[in-house]
C-alpha cells in the first residue's frame, strides 16, 4: 500500500483519535492461514430488499432517490465477487436512528439508513437509497460532517477487511472534514469522492452514483503455523 | 493494478449497519466451547463503549463479532482453537487493530511462530487467563500501561 492511503491511527484534528490509538509499534507478522481464509457469510442471509433503502418501510423515505453502484477490485485489478457489503448512514435531515445521536432533526419513519448486498460474480455492487444529509458534531466549534455513506466490506480474507465512507462531488464540507482529511495523500483521498454517473441514473426516477472500491490483495501462500 | 482504498472510522453509529453475525454460534457448531469475558480499554484507562470486535479462526462458520456495552465490557462467545484473530473497530479509530487471542493455559501456545514475533515482554498481553471451567479473562488495551499488541499483517 502506497504511503498515504490510510490514516493515521493518530490524527489531533480528530479528537476522538487521542486516547484511541496505540503507542507502541504494530509488529509485523506474516499472513498464516487465519489470516488467509475467507469467511464469507452465508447468502441466505441477505434478504430481497437489503439492498434498497427505500423500500423497507411501508412508505418511501424523504429525500433525493439515488443509485449507488461500482466495482469491489483487488490491488491486482481483478473483481472480488460474492463478498459482503454493509452500509449505513443518516437520513435527507442528516439525523442517524441511533440513540446516541441527538441532533435536533427529524427522524423520518420510513427510513431505516442501513443496507446490505453481496457482490456479482463481476465485482459489481448496486444500492438504492436516499441523499444523506450533512450533520454537525462536537469535535470543534462548528464543525459539520459532509455527506457521506458508510460502507464496510470483507473481500476474501481476514485481512483484506476495509471499512470506509463514500463522499459526494463538489461538497464544500469535504475541505474542513477532519475525519475526510486524516487520509493524507489527495490522491487517496479522492478515491472516497464518488462519481456522478449519468448512465446509472433511472429517467424519471433516481439520480446515479458511481463508487468503485479497491481492496488490499491477500498473500498467495501462507507462512507455515499451527492448524 | 489498482491503489486501494483508505480506511475511515466507523464512527459512533455503526451499530445500524453492522448487524451481521452478532448472533450466538449454533448450537450444533462443532467444537469445545469457551466464554473470554474483557474490557476494551483506552489510553486514560476508561473503556470504551461504542466498540465492535471481530474475531475469526479458521473452525469457525464465518467472522463473529461482539459489541462493548456501556463501560467497555465485551462477551466472545467462541469455539477453542490454537488461536483466535481479533480485530478492533470504533469510534476513533481510524484503521481497524489487528490483534490475536491464545490462550494461556495452552501448553503449544509459547511455541506458536507468530507469538516468537512478538517481543517476549509483551507477549502477556496476547494470553488469554483461565478463570472458571471454560472461561476466560482477556482485556484489549488500546494504548497505555499493557498495551496490547497490535498486528501488521
Amino acid at each position: 500500500v502506497e504511503p498515504g492511503t490510510h490514516p493515521d491511527p493518530n490524527s489531533p484534528p480528530y479528537k476522538a483519535t487521542e486516547l484511541r490509538h496505540p503507542k507502541q509499534p504494530l509488529v509485523i507478522i506474516p499472513q498464516t492461514l487465519t489470516e488467509l481464509s475467507a469467511p464469507v457469510y452465508g447468502h441466505d442471509r441477505i434478504g430481497p430488499l437489503d439492498h434498497d433503502l427505500t423500500a423497507q418501510h411501508g412508505a418511501p423515505p424523504v429525500g433525493q432517490r439515488m443509485v449507488v453502484s461500482g466495482r469491489v477490485l483487488d490491488e491486482d485489478g481483478r473483481p472480488v465477487p460474492e463478498t459482503l457489503i454493509e452500509v449505513w448512514q443518516a437520513n435527507a435531515a442528516g439525523r442517524y436512528r441511533h440513540k446516541v445521536d441527538r441532533w435536533d432533526a427529524p427522524l423520518d419513519p420510513n427510513f431505516s439508513g442501513a443496507g446490505r448486498t453481496l457482490t456479482d460474480k463481476d465485482g459489481w455492487y448496486k444500492f438504492v437509497t436516499i441523499q444523506p444529509g450533512a450533520y454537525p458534531w462536537r469535535n470543534h466549534d462548528n464543525a459539520w460532517r459532509p455527506a457521506h455513506i458508510h460502507f464496510s466490506l470483507f473481500g476474501q480474507a481476514f485481512a483484506t477487511r476495509l471499512v470506509t465512507q463514500m463522499y459526494f462531488p463538489g461538497d464544500p464540507l469535504l475541505a474542513l472534514d477532519p475525519i475526510f482529511n486524516t487520509v493524507p495523500d489527495e490522491r487517496a483521498r479522492s478515491r472516497m469522492v464518488s462519481a456522478f454517473d449519468l448512465s446509472l441514473t433511472t429517467p424519471e426516477w433516481a439520480l446515479g452514483y458511481r463508487f468503485d472500491i479497491v481492496l488490499r490483495g491477500a498473500a498467495e501462500t501462507p507462512m507455515e503455523s499451527r492448524p | 493494478v489498482s491503489t486501494v482504498t483508505p480506511f475511515q472510522t466507523v464512527g459512533p453509529f455503526w451499530s445500524i449497519g453492522l448487524r451481521l453475525g452478532l448472533e450466538p454460534l449454533a448450537s450444533s457448531h462443532p467444537g469445545v466451547r469457551v466464554v473470554i469475558r474483557g474490557r476494551l480499554i483506552d489510553g486514560a484507562g476508561a473503556g470504551i463503549p461504542d466498540g465492535i470486535l471481530e474475531w475469526w479462526h479458521p473452525g469457525l462458520p464465518a467472522i463473529q463479532r461482539s459489541t462493548t456495552e456501556d463501560r467497555g465490557n465485551f462477551v466472545i462467545e467462541t469455539t477453542r482453537a490454537p488461536h483466535l484473530a481479533v480485530r478492533v473497530l470504533g469510534r476513533g479509530i481510524q484503521t481497524p487493530y489487528l490483534t490475536r487471542l491464545y490462550f494461556a493455559d495452552d501448553p503449544d501456545a509459547a511455541s506458536d511462530a507468530v507469538l516468537q514475533l512478538v517481543p517476549e515482554h509483551r507477549r502477556h498481553t496476547l494470553l488469554a487467563q483461565p478463570t472458571t471451567a471454560g472461561e476466560y479473562s482477556f482485556n484489549v488495551v488500546v494504548q497505555g500501561e499493557n498495551e496490547t499488541v497490535f498486528f501488521e499483517v
